[in-house]
């Protein structure tokens, strides 16, 4: 991944008044890669969008998206850029259709046959004034207006929060083509699920500081796998092992616990030595991954992954 | 959902007063405190016969009738000049509370979400509007004992209290009234926006109404519910006949009110929004079509609006001139029908003046509310999606304070406009259009500095753009009574107008008309550094 990031983001921060919303965000995003972006409510996600966006001016660190500063050269960034925020407000007395089609305008582009597409695709009826939409179709509006659009760069924020599984899969599938276009997506989401399938990498966001980027393996990586095995023989001292937590002995020749990934090798020696009948081994979800980092406390912040302390 | 209807009434009350209670205060204080201010100065102003003769004079001009209302016959004390000169006046300004606090508490709740969460809970179905209505009962009951209570305090010559207590019980009946018609509004109109311009639009006909009864048929001043307070006979029988008129409308209005919102669903008025088109027109491409399609119909209001009450004063300048026949002064002056026709047009030249001040105070108010979209669009979240897309801060900016400009020149120029369109249909000797031509430039600028003022803090402070209406309001107070108080010169100074003279009376000052153009276009260009420069927020 030599090449150039389209969004570069180096230990941004950013102040209201004596509130430190963000104190220290850092991450790239390369081209033809899906960037999830998660942390709990208000870790300031969205700021750092909005920050990405222009709309917010950074007090400390640089953001560039195509190279360019975020703040300054926000117009010419933003002809190439598609956006969707979590809530979307609309003009109450303008209808969906029209919207759709003053976005398009607005970013030099034009209603398409695929406008029509995702139109048909989301089921939005464009004849209504936006001051019926529910938030579902408000956000429809958005969605279509951004995906009809050619942009380089496209930046969802909760952009499926009021959406109906149908309609989030039609969202998943359309990303899933971006994608395959090779168009760079940074997208904020508490859907884990969708992050677990779509994103290539993840950043975690707490209090304003991301606390770890890299692709869902190396997260797993970085804490521990749950191991059911059963063995032909007893497994007598196996407490004893190191990287080894939360045992259960169902018996003398089952167990289950979890692993440290760096003990992995050893953990599965000594298991061999006891002739393995069974094993099953489950990577931890992206969901454990994220209750792990959000339920630390900040004071538990170097306590972080895989230590075993607070097992 | 509970049996009865107005259950928990009382608790969204306190919840709701908690909330407002400084908006409250902040009208209660400002218009008690006018009210019983100038009562206090009321018998230095007035206290000498002369003084009296003059000042009633001219109230009893057909132009003074047409702002103020009509006096009963003299003699006169200090007290009765001020029932003269207060009571309109007051009543209006009650008016314009009543409608900002009442479409708050219903439309404005209802937009922001506030009551859908609060109906979700165990309260009754027409509580939130209820305890709307009771807090608009306690701010005029308050604002009624203030008034009746300052006059007693300030003890004008020649007061009672039981012209006192029908005066300020009165006001306050005028303002319930009033706001529970905006309550109406609310339940037809399908946003607060589009409520507040349909009682204004009603207050404008019953203002007229008034207006034009008043200058030509006292007797069917009646007919308009804005007249009924200058039937009140304060301090001479004291007639408690108004003050019934308005209870029972009270009641009727709340009647109606309960009626409307049980045929409709929340946050939806009764006048339905039909479907739309689906695609947007050939038209509507740039931030300059979105805000002309945005804002289309409210400026064609204004405009016709203001064209209408521009014609409907000009309508009365016939009565207006006659007044040299009435006035035995100057009735000798008549053999000479030079003078006289000299005489008439200084009257008419004056009364435009101030007239003009008040079309401009008028149309400055859709073009503050065009370039305050900077703000309230921003704070309702629209302005995020605009944007994100290619349109920059400085172009948003531009486009919607030109927009601002030209809604209020041509507000003001419609206003002027139909004044001398119908002024000239009645009038024997028609006016120079010239007349009425330098009384629009010269209002022009002061106009420019008012609106630059909204963009200035829309760009640095747009918490604070309140600011520029209360400086708006004090502006139409200080003007509205002009030169009948006799102001210090610094007084008028503070204020824009201040500096332009009495244009047609007096001649129009063009080093004053660049000066203030400059000052206001400086005013234009820091708010716009100040917009490209802070953060901008959504609406979560
Ligand atoms: N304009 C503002 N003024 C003051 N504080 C703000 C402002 N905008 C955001 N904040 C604060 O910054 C923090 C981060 O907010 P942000 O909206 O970025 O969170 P988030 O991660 O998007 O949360 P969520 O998952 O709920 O959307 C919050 O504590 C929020 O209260
Ligand atoms: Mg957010």
């Amino acid at each position: 991944m030599q090449l150039s990031p389209v969004i570069h983001v180096s230990h941004l921060q950013k102040r209201f008044g004596k509130f430190q919303a963000l104190h220290d965000v850092t991450f790239d995003v390369q081209p033809g890669e899906v960037f999830g972006f998660i942390g709990p409510n208000g870790a300031g996600k969205s700021t750092t969008i909005r920050t990405l966006l222009g709309l917010l001016r950074a007090s400390g660190g640089t953001a560039t998206i195509f190279g360019k500063d975020v703040f300054h050269d926000a117009v010419s960034i933003h002809k190439n850029i598609a956006y969707v925020p979590g809530d979307v407000y609309l003009w109450p007395n303008l209808t969906g259709g029209e919207i759709i089609d003053l976005f398009l305008r607005l970013s030099q582009q034009r209603h398409s046959k695929r406008t029509d597409e995702l139109i048909k695709a989301f089921g939005l009826d464009t004849s209504k004034k936006a001051r019926t939409y529910s938030k579902g179709n408000r956000q429809k509006v958005a969605l279509i207006a951004a995906l009809s659009q050619s942009a380089d760069l496209y930046i969802f924020d909760e952009p499926t929060s009021g959406l109906d599984p149908l309609n989030e899969q039609v969202f998943q599938d359309e990303v899933k083509a971006l994608k395959a276009a090779g168009k760079a997506i940074l997208l904020s989401s508490h859907i884990l699920s969708e992050v677990e399938q779509m994103c290539d990498r993840i950043g975690i966001i707490r209090e304003g500081q991301i606390i770890e980027t890299g692709t869902l393996t190396e997260m797993q990586h970085l804490t521990r796998t749950q191991i059911s095995v059963t063995t032909k023989s007893p497994l007598t001292d196996l407490t004893d092992q190191p990287g080894v937590h939360q045992l259960k002995q169902t018996g003398k020749t089952a167990a289950t616990f979890a692993v440290d990934s760096e003990a992995m090798t050893t953990v599965t020696r000594y298991l061999a030595e006891h002739q393995i009948l069974t094993l099953k081994s489950t990577p931890p979800t992206l969901e454990d991954l994220f209750l792990r980092y959000y339920s630390q406390q900040p004071d538990q912040t170097n306590s972080k992954t895989g230590d075993g302390s607070d097992a | 959902m509970p049996r009865q209807p107005f259950f928990q009434t009382g608790r969204i009350l306190s919840i709701n007063l908690r909330r407002d209670w400084l908006k409250l205060l902040i009208w209660l204080i400002a218009l008690s405190g006018l009210f019983a201010s100038i009562a206090a100065k009321f018998n230095n102003l007035y206290g000498s016969k002369t003084a009296i003769e003059k000042i009633t004079a001219t109230l009893n001009t057909p132009a003074m009738i047409s702002l103020f209302g009509r006096l009963p016959h003299g003699p006169y004390s200090s007290a009765d000049v001020f029932a003269g000169e207060m009571t309109v006046f007051m009543a209006i300004f009650g008016v314009i509370m009543n409608f900002s606090l009442a479409i708050s508490l219903t439309r404005g709740d209802e937009d922001s979400g506030v009551t859908e969460l609060v109906s979700a809970r165990y309260v009754g179905p027409y509580a939130t509007m209820m305890a709307a209505i009771n807090e608009l009962m306690i701010a005029n009951g308050l604002l009624a004992l203030l008034y009746a209570g300052g006059l007693q305090v300030a003890g004008l010559n020649g007061t009672n209290t039981g012209g006192n207590l029908v005066l300020g019980i009165s006001l306050g009946l005028n303002g319930l009234m009033f706001g529970l018609l905006a309550v109406v509004c609310a339940q037809l109109a399908a946003s607060s926006r589009a409520a507040t311009s349909l009682a204004y639009l009603l207050f404008g006909v019953i203002y007229l109404a008034r207006m034009l009864t008043d200058v030509s048929h006292p007797r069917y001043t009646w007919l308009s519910p804005l007249g009924w307070v200058e039937k009140l006979q304060t301090y001479r029988s004291n007639n408690w006949l108004p003050a019934m008129l308005m209870l029972i409308t009270i009641v009727v209005l709340m009647v109606l009110t309960i009626m409307l919102r049980a045929r409709r669903d929340l946050n939806a008025g009764i006048l339905a929004t039909r479907p739309g088109r689906r695609h947007a027109s050939l038209f509507l491409r740039g931030p300059v079509s979105l805000v002309g399609r945005l804002e289309r119909n409210t400026i064609l209001a204004w405009i016709i609006g203001l064209f209408i009450f521009g014609a409907m004063y000009g309508s009365v300048f016939n009565t207006v001139a006659d007044i040299l026949k009435s006035n035995p002064i100057t009735l000798k002056l008549l053999a000479d029908p030079h003078t006289a026709a000299l005489a008439t047009t200084q009257v008419l030249k004056s009364f435009i003046a101030l007239l003009m001040i008040i079309f401009a105070v008028c149309a400055i108010i859709p073009g503050l509310q065009i370039i305050f979209r900077l703000a309230t669009d921003e704070q309702r979240g629209m302005l995020e999606m605009l944007h994100a897309r290619p349109v920059s801060r400085f172009r948003l900016n531009v486009v919607l304070s030109i927009w601002g400009i030209v809604t209020s020149v041509l507000a003001l120029t419609a206003a002027v406009g139909g004044l001398a369109v119908a002024a000239n249909m009645v009038l024997d000797h028609p006016l120079a259009n010239k007349l009425f031509i330098h009384g629009l430039l010269a209002n022009i600028s002061p106009l420019l500095i008012f609106l630059g003022a909204g963009a200035l803090l829309v760009g640095w402070l747009p918490k604070l753009r309140s600011l520029v209406w209360l400086y708006l309001g004090a502006t139409f107070v200080m003007n509205y009574f002009g030169r009948l108080f006799d102001l210090p010169e610094w007084a008028t100074k503070l204020s824009p107008f201040g500096f332009i003279g009495h244009v047609p009376a007096s001649s129009l000052n063009w080093s004053v008309f660049w000066w203030q153009t400059g000052i206001a276009a400086a005013l234009f260009v820091v708010g716009l550094i100040g917009y490209q420069l802070r953060d901008l927020n959504s609406a979560n």
